[in-house]
């Protein structure tokens, strides 16, 4: 049908409605309401064409899945026997006669490594990085680095940090000053991970909070640190550096039991951030700061609800016992529910030392703080 | 041949595991959450129950619970498998009658050693 004829048959359609004599504003609504109708239309045909690409997405994923898992299988769990390693070059060459240039395949490829590096050590863990450098997987990953699309870039570098492939510190320092929030939390996961001299330095130069995402990977880089003595957190506990720096840098105390940042943590008990002040009298408990406990029971009355609360679960961390009497009479006087929920966790986690005053509360007690007890001595008894 | 059942959503991990404990002279059946789990221990008896802590349906805490009140699996120990391992949820799990626990990601080598513990002395451990 020709444009004329289309024409021709559209003015023929109006005439009959009597189009021209129709009010401007009806006409205006009908045409409104065509727009909206065929606008209708083609977002269902849309949807319906993205459904069904989906789903023959997921098939073909299903159907390459299964092949590539026993591939991956076969070349990363079965023992090594010797050189020739025959069973990963029986997968290599499987993988190297598939077209693995195949975005899906690759994708799978890929996923399937990140899944067995995410759970798995060791050999495992080493077969795995081998089997991606000798597809050289990482080629293209080092491409997608440079991608217009931030989510394929942060893709990429978690890959590469996942694989234990070091970037370029150069392209790194770049990324870790970009625009996107995402690329440059993960490009100084990056930086801290493959800087083994001072991982702590670009802490030190960091003046921007850190998300919880990103104190909580920064917190596992360290944690997979073997044999690493971390350096002295002068300038990271400090009242002038970002709570957010310092919350992770006192877990990182925590981590590497550092006993001579003590000194630095108890100056942030000052802090005037209710929070960070919390978490630093809980960081002294778990650091077994024994001599401070005297001090932190005597700052107790003059503290904020949530720093009370820590003060109570650093006493029951430091395990001396020394400060019974006080925790029993929280438990017994305080209106409060928390306190008394604290109070009374403090003293089951005190055991046996408590052993005395949880039997005569256990005797004495009534009602609501009975019921507590008894859940803080199993939180999955049936205590109704 | 002792029978161990393995509760995780994640197949390749799963796989790979009961892959290697296949290997090892064991007989696996795996269970992807709460509820398969819990059709698995009605209908079988195992050597060891190996569990993931986060899961759909139940928590592992809640059917590490159920275990422990079920009289059939009062005596099964259990091993769980995480990647959480704050005191808190260890100490938790301890209380519940959790008889050890492996944190991932986790070396093969210590998840079969612990596995072969568990499993020669069951009945000495669940008691």
């Amino acid at each position: 049908m020709s444009p004329a004829n289309i024409y021709h048959s559209v003015k023929l359609g109006f005439d009959s409605l009597h189009w021209a004599y129709i009010p401007l504003f009806i006409q205006v609504c009908l045409v409104i309401s065509v727009i909206a109708l065929v606008s209708i239309i083609i977002a269902i045909i849309h949807i319906a064409m993205d459904r069904i690409q989906m789903r023959l997405y997921a098939k073909e994923r299903e159907n390459i899945s299964k092949e590539v898992n026993m591939l991956l299988m076969i070349a990363i769990l079965n023992p090594e026997n010797g050189e020739p390693d025959l069973s990963f070059d029986y997968s290599l060459k499987q993988f190297n006669s598939k077209p693995i240039s195949r975005t899906v395949t690759k994708q799978v490829l890929v996923e399937g490594m990140l899944a067995y590096r995410n759970n798995f050590t060791g050999k495992i863990a080493a077969r795995t990085r081998k089997l991606y450098l000798s597809l050289s997987l990482e080629r293209d990953a080092f491409k997608r680095i440079s991608s217009r699309f931030w989510e394929t870039k942060v893709a990429a570098l978690l890959e590469l940090y996942n694989m234990n492939v070091p970037v370029n510190k150069e392209i790194l320092l770049r990324l870790v000053n970009d625009r996107n929030k995402r690329i440059r939390e993960v490009a100084r996961l990056s930086l801290i991970k493959y800087n083994d001299s001072d991982p702590l330095q670009y802490l030190r130069d960091l003046d921007e909070p850190l998300s919880k995402w990103e104190e909580f990977e920064i917190f596992q880089v360290f944690k997979r640190k073997t044999n690493y003595t971390l350096s002295e957190m002068n300038g990271l506990l400090s009242l002038e550096k970002d709570p957010t720096v310092v919350s992770l840098c006192l877990k990182l105390a925590v981590l590497f039991n550092q006993q001579s940042s003590i000194e630095l943590i108890k100056t942030l008990v000052k802090s005037p951030v209710i929070k960070l002040r919390a978490e630093a009298i809980e960081t002294l408990g778990l650091l077994h700061a024994t001599k401070l406990e005297d001090y932190l029971v005597s700052l107790y009355s003059t503290q904020p609800h949530e720093v009370q609360l820590s003060i109570l679960v650093s006493i029951s961390s430091m395990r001396t016992g020394k400060h019974l009497d006080f925790i029993e009479n929280e438990f017994i006087r305080s209106n409060n529910f928390e306190i008394k929920k604290y109070a009374s966790e403090t003293l089951v986690k005190l055991y046996p030392l408590s052993s005395s005053v949880i039997d005569r509360l256990i005797d004495t007690s009534k009602s609501d703080n009975l019921r507590m007890l008894n859940y803080s001595l199993n939180p999955l008894i049936n205590v109704a | 041949m002792k029978h161990i059942l393995l509760i995780d959503d994640d197949i390749v991990f799963t796989t790979a595991v009961s892959q290697i404990l296949h290997e090892q002279d064991y007989k696996v059946s795996i269970a992807k959450d709460g509820k398969e789990a819990a059709e698995e221990l009605s209908s079988s008896t195992f050597s060891l129950i190996v569990t993931d802590m986060l899961m759909p349906y139940t928590n592992g805490l809640e059917m590490v619970s159920n275990i422990r009140q079920n009289a059939e699996t009062l005596h099964t120990p259990i091993m769980v498998i995480s990647g959480i391992d704050n005191e808190q949820s260890i100490s938790d799990w301890s209380r519940l009658g959790v008889n050890s626990w492996v944190k991932k990601p986790l070396s093969m080598t210590t998840l079969i050693t612990n596995i072969q513990n568990l499993t020669k002395n069951a009945h000495y451990v669940a008691s």
